[in-house]
C-alpha cells in the first residue's frame, strides 16, 4: 500500500523536476563553498605556507651569508626563539640541539617542501594538547635546522567551514525536497480530482463538477475550461434528448398516417382504395418524412462543420433577385405586397455585395425566410425583403406586418423542430429556421429576430470581403 | 434506348429494369463494380445507370475507369448520400446527373430520357435553334418573344425559361424538381407548391382568349406540353 503510494508519487513529472532541481542546488551551493573556501581558509593555508618558506628562506640566507659562525648562527636562533613563541625552531648540530622542541620528527620534509605535524604543547596550566604545525627541514653548514609555525587558526577555520558546509548543503537538500514533495502533493491531489471527475462522468454522471479555488491558477484556469466543457456536453445532451422527442413526434406522426392508411386499405375495400388518388398520398406522407430525415442530416452537417467551408464568390444580389422571382407568385395568390429593396448604385463595383459563400445554401436560406414570411401572413399583408450593405456587412432583411412572433419565443424559434404552439396545426418541418440559422453562422454571419408592431422582421447578416469587391 | 443499370440492390434493380423494360427499353443488369465495368466497357449503350455504393469496386472509380477508357456514355448516378457536397463530387467524376436515394421511378425516367436524347448522335448536329413551335404558339428566342395566335404574350424571363424547358422537351413529362433545377440552376427541393403556382400563372397567359390548353399536369410526376 505505501509502496504503491510511493511509486505513483516517485513517478510524477514534478518529482523528477524536484530531483534534478535538488542536484543542481547541490552542486551551485557547493562551488559557491568551493570558492568561499579557495578565498578563506585556502588563502590562510597559503599565507602560513609562505611564512614558513619565508623565515626557512631567511636562516638559510643567514647560514650561508660571509662570516657566519656556528656561535652566531645559535645566538640568532635563540634571539628568534626569545622574540617569538608563535615559531617553532630546532637546530641539531653536531654537538649540540638548541631550539625549543625537545625532539622532532625524523623524517620531516626537506626544503622547500612543507609537512603537517602534530607536536605536544605544554600551556602554563600544565595541561598538554596537541597541536598541529607546518614546518620544514632546512640542512646548513651549522647542522639541521627544523622551522615550523603554528597552523591553528587554519585547523579551526577548515573545521568550522566544514561543519558549516554540510549544514548549508544539508538545509539546502531538505528545503528543496520539502518544497518538491509539497508541491507534487498539490498537483497530484489537483489531477487526482480531474481523473475523479472522469471517472464520474465516464460512469454517467454529467452533473459533476471540479471545484474552483479563488487562486486564478493554471489549474483552476483547466478547471473552468472541464466545467464549461461539461455544461456544454449537459446541454448538448438535454436538447438531444428534447430533439429525439420532438423527431419521434415528427416521424411518426406521417409513419402512423401510412400504416394506418395501408392496413384500411387491406381490410376495407371501399371505393376510398380505388384509384391512384391514396397511393399518391402515401408517397406525399413518404416523401415528408424523407425531408424531415434530409433536412435533419443537412443541419448535423452544418452544424458539425463536415461541409467545405463555402469559397465560391457569390452575388447575393443575384441570388436575392433570383429568391424574389420564385416567391413572387407565392405572394401574389394570397393578394400580397411582395417587394424586392435593392441598394442604390448596385453598378458601383465597390458597393456590390459579395461574398464568399455557397449559393445553394444562401438562396435555400432566404428564401425559407421569405416563404416562411408570405406563409405567415395574411392576405393582402405587405412582405418586404430588403438587402443593405455597410462597410463590414451584407444585411439582408425580411419584414412582414403579419402576426409576428411573441418577444419571449424568440430564442426558441431557432431551435431544432421548435414550432410555436398556434402554428403547429399549419404544418411544416420545424426546422425552416433552425437550418437557416445554421446556414447563416456556416457563412459567418448572424441571424436577428425583430418585432414590429405589427409583424417581424428577420435579418441575416453575413460577413462582407472588402478585398472582394475589387476583384470584378 | 439501350440501357445498363449497375446496383447491387436487388429490389432496386428489379424496380429500376422493369420501369425501362415497360416503356419498350432494353436494359442489361451488373450487380457489382467489375462487372459493371466490363458490361460498360464491351458493349454500346444509350445511358447507364449507376448506384454509388457496389461491392468490390466503389461508383465513382468505375465511373472514372469508364471515362478514362474515352466511354462518354451518359451516366446518371444513383446514391443514398444526397448532399450537394456528394452531387459535386459524383458529377465530377464524371456523371451527367445525380439523383438521391429514395426516387422515384418517374423521376429517373424523366432524367435519362432527356439525357439520352441530349447525347443521341441524330441530335449532334443541329445547331441550335432560333424558334419553339407548338400548336399555334411561337417562340421566338432570339428576340425573346412568345406569339399565340400571332398575339405577343407578356411574359416574364423566368416564365420564358420555363417555357423554354419545357417546349424544348414537348411530349416529355418533367418532374418539378427537374423544371426548379433546369430553370433556377439551384440544388434544393423547395418541396412546396412554389413551381405549381408558376406553371399556373404561365399556363393562364397561354390560355388567354379561350386558347387551348398546351400544358398539361401528370399527376405524381410533373408536367408535360403537348397538344390535345
Amino acid at each position: 500500500m505505501w509502496l504503491e503510494r510511493f511509486k505513483v508519487f516517485t513517478r510524477t513529472s514534478i518529482w523528477r523536476f524536484t530531483l534534478i532541481f535538488t542536484v543542481i542546488v547541490i552542486l551551485i551551493c557547493s562551488s559557491i563553498l568551493a570558492l568561499v573556501y579557495q578565498f578563506t581558509v585556502g588563502e590562510q593555508k597559503r599565507q602560513i605556507a609562505q611564512q614558513v618558506t619565508i623565515a626557512a628562506q631567511g636562516f638559510a640566507d643567514l647560514s650561508n651569508s660571509p662570516n657566519m659562525t656556528a656561535t652566531d648562527f645559535q645566538t640568532a636562533i635563540q634571539q628568534r626563539i626569545d622574540r617569538s613563541s608563535a615559531i617553532i625552531l630546532v637546530l641539531n648540530s653536531d654537538d649540540k640541539v638548541i631550539g625549543n622542541l625537545n625532539s622532532l620528527p625524523k623524517d620531516l620534509a626537506q626544503f622547500p617542501q612543507l609537512q603537517h605535524f602534530p607536536v605536544a604543547v605544554v600551556d602554563h596550566l600544565d595541561d598538554t594538547t596537541v597541536e598541529i604545525v607546518l614546518g620544514t627541514r632546512l640542512n646548513t653548514p651549522f647542522g639541521q635546522l627544523s622551522i615550523a609555525l603554528f597552523d591553528n587558526n587554519y585547523q579551526v577555520l577548515e573545521h568550522n567551514f566544514q561543519t558549516a558546509s554540510i549544514v548549508a548543503l544539508l538545509v539546502a537538500l531538505v528545503v528543496t525536497l520539502i518544497t518538491g514533495f509539497l508541491l507534487n502533493r498539490r498537483v497530484l491531489s489537483k489531477v487526482k480530482q480531474i481523473s475523479e471527475l472522469t471517472a464520474h462522468v465516464k460512469a454517467g454522471r454529467l452533473k459533476s463538477r471540479l471545484p474552483i479555488s479563488n487562486k486564478q491558477d493554471e489549474f483552476d484556469t483547466i478547471a473552468i475550461q472541464i466545467n464549461e466543457m461539461l455544461d456544454d456536453i449537459d446541454n448538448l445532451i438535454a436538447s438531444v434528448s428534447q430533439v429525439t422527442d420532438n423527431i419521434a413526434h415528427d416521424l411518426r406522426t406521417p409513419l402512423s398516417r401510412i400504416r394506418i392508411s395501408v392496413e384500411d386499405s387491406i381490410n376495407n375495400n371501399s371505393e376510398l382504395y380505388q384509384g391512384e388518388l391514396w397511393k399518391e398520398n402515401l408517397i406525399d406522407e413518404i416523401d415528408k418524412i424523407i425531408h424531415t430525415f434530409n433536412a435533419m442530416l443537412e443541419l448535423s452537417r452544418l452544424e458539425n462543420g463536415v461541409q467545405h467551408k463555402p469559397n465560391a464568390v457569390v452575388n447575393i444580389n443575384a441570388i436575392c433577385q433570383d429568391v424574389f422571382e420564385l416567391a413572387q407568385p407565392l405572394a401574389e395568390e394570397k393578394k400580397q405586397s411582395f417587394n424586392f429593396i435593392e441598394p442604390k448604385a448596385i453598378e458601383d463595383a465597390e458597393t456590390s455585395p459579395q461574398i464568399l459563400g455557397d449559393a445553394n445554401l444562401l438562396f435555400r436560406a432566404i428564401y425559407n425566410v421569405v416563404e416562411n414570411a408570405i406563409k405567415y401572413t395574411q392576405e393582402q399583408g405587405t412582405i418586404n425583403l430588403q438587402l443593405a450593405r455597410t462597410s463590414h456587412e451584407i444585411k439582408i432583411t425580411v419584414t412582414d406586418n403579419g402576426p409576428g412572433i411573441p418577444t419571449e419565443q424568440h430564442d426558441k424559434v431557432f431551435k431544432r423542430l421548435y414550432r410555436l404552439d398556434s402554428s403547429r396545426q399549419q404544418g411544416g418541418y420545424g426546422l425552416g429556421l433552425s437550418i437557416v440559422k445554421a446556414i447563416v453562422e456556416f457563412h459567418g454571419g448572424t441571424l436577428q429576430l425583430n418585432s414590429l408592431s405589427p409583424g417581424l422582421s428577420l435579418a441575416i447578416s453575413l460577413p462582407a470581403n472588402k478585398q472582394l469587391a475589387y476583384i470584378d | 434506348m439501350k440501357l445498363l443499370v449497375i446496383e447491387d440492390d436487388k429490389a432496386t434493380l428489379d424496380y429500376i429494369k422493369k420501369g425501362f423494360i415497360e416503356q419498350g427499353n432494353i436494359v442489361d443488369t451488373a450487380e457489382n463494380g467489375p462487372d459493371g465495368l466490363f458490361f460498360a466497357t464491351s458493349n454500346t449503350y444509350d445511358l447507364i445507370v449507376l448506384d454509388r455504393m457496389l461491392p468490390k469496386m466503389d461508383g465513382l472509380t468505375l465511373l472514372s475507369a469508364m471515362r478514362a477508357a474515352n466511354i462518354k456514355t451518359p451516366v446518371i448516378i444513383l446514391s443514398a448520400l444526397a448532399h450537394v457536397d456528394e452531387r459535386i463530387k459524383g458529377l465530377k467524376a464524371g456523371g451527367d446527373d445525380y439523383l438521391a436515394k429514395p426516387f422515384s421511378f418517374q423521376e429517373l425516367y424523366i432524367r435519362a430520357t432527356i439525357l439520352a436524347e441530349r447525347y443521341s448522335p441524330s441530335n449532334q448536329n443541329i445547331g441550335p435553334a432560333t424558334e419553339l413551335r407548338i400548336d399555334n404558339l411561337v417562340m421566338d428566342l432570339v428576340g425573346h418573344k412568345v406569339l399565340r395566335d400571332g398575339k405577343e404574350l407578356t411574359i416574364q424571363p423566368k416564365e420564358f425559361q420555363l417555357l423554354r424547358y419545357l417546349l424544348e422537351h414537348q411530349g416529355q413529362v418533367i418532374s418539378r424538381t427537374l423544371l426548379f433545377e433546369s430553370v433556377w440552376d439551384y440544388h434544393f427541393d423547395p418541396k412546396t407548391n412554389v413551381i405549381d403556382v408558376h406553371i399556373a400563372k404561365l399556363r393562364k397567359k397561354l390560355e388567354e382568349d379561350g386558347q387551348s390548353q398546351l400544358i398539361h399536369t401528370v399527376r405524381g410526376a410533373g408536367y408535360v406540353v403537348r397538344t390535345l
